[in-house]
């Protein structure tokens, strides 16, 4: 579905940069979690119930230390130096 | 008719069964771009494309070898070694990817644990079938290349086609064995870390 440094199903967004996505903050408003991490947790185990998009990201059934996996993972894969890929979300994240 | 040769047709046959599979697949693939909700909470996109992809890497591999099984007795002028397996196997392959197909489209995911990627789902593009059908691939590949290299030792001969697909049956053995992880390091190792894993810069697992 989702997809990292470009290569994936392609049905959803590219979530290389996922965890720096301003948007996070107005999500932990509507989970109720403490933190962005939090938020993520909440979102991943039952995204629909937070659909964002005319696509919605299934329920997969992951437990709550899989989401938190999940989540440690795709931080770590923000911290990678992807010389601006992808293209279009520092211009998202100027945007804002 | 050699008896090759009826295979080859049986393995044509079911190529075109599976490209009808991977058209089918592919189209309603497409419609989940138009209509998102389509059989939402049912089969995700994520598994249709599976679909495509995986009958697209068979009825590919089964033409291929549908088309050698054919042209096979004519090349080397002989019966083919090993036909009787062949013949065997073919009806094993089929029912391996039906099973593989039917556990794709009703289990869709397992836990994250080996067995998910022994029996449902390897989650890796393009080769997401499991690693009993990824071995169960290298045993019908392994047969086909014995049929090849058997018919032609007892042939006495070969001709410059046969030589060049002999050596190509190689690769081709061990490409579904990258199913296999060479190292220590590329198995899973999610220890099942609690909620305090999240808060420190580190993911669990080794890096």
């Amino acid at each position: 579905m989702s997809h990292l440094f470009g290569n994936g199903a392609y049905y959803a967004p590219d979530l290389t940069k996922a965890w720096l996505d301003p948007d996070w903050e107005g999500w932990q408003a509507v989970t109720g979690a403490d933190t962005r991490e939090g938020a993520m947790v909440k979102f991943l185990m039952d995204p629909e119930q937070y659909r964002t998009w005319t696509r919605t990201m299934p329920n997969l059934g992951i437990t709550e230390a899989e989401a938190q996996a999940v989540v440690a993972y795709l931080k770590w894969m923000a911290a990678v130096d992807t010389n601006g890929f992808p293209p279009n979300f520092n211009q998202i994240a100027q945007k804002r | 008719m050699y008896r090759a040769q009826t295979l080859a047709l049986k393995y044509f046959a079911a190529a075109i069964t599976f490209f009808g599979v991977m058209t089918i697949t592919g189209l309603l693939s497409s419609y989940y771009y138009l209509n998102p909700e389509f059989l939402f909470g049912i089969l995700p996109f994520n598994i249709m494309k599976i679909l495509h992809i995986n009958t697209l890497v068979i009825w590919l591999l089964m033409g291929f070898m549908g088309s050698i099984y054919w042209f096979l007795p004519g090349e080397l002028g002989r019966v083919t070694v090993g036909i009787r397996a062949a013949e065997v196997l073919f009806y094993v392959f089929c029912a391996a990817v039906a099973v593989v197909a039917v556990v794709f489209i009703f289990v869709q995911y397992g836990g994250s644990n080996e067995a998910t990627l022994w029996l449902i789902n390897q989650g890796r593009k393009y080769v997401e079938a499991p690693r009993w059908a990824a071995l169960g691939i290298v045993v019908v590949m392994v047969v086909f290349a014995y049929n090849v290299i058997g018919t032609a030792i007892a042939a006495r001969k070969t001709t410059g086609i046969i030589t060049v697909l002999m050596i190509d049956l190689i690769p081709l053995i061990l490409l579904y064995l990258i199913a296999f992880p060479a190292s220590e390091t590329c198995r899973l190792t999610y220890s099942g870390g609690g909620g305090s894993s999240i808060s420190g810069s580190r993911p669990p697992g080794r890096f």
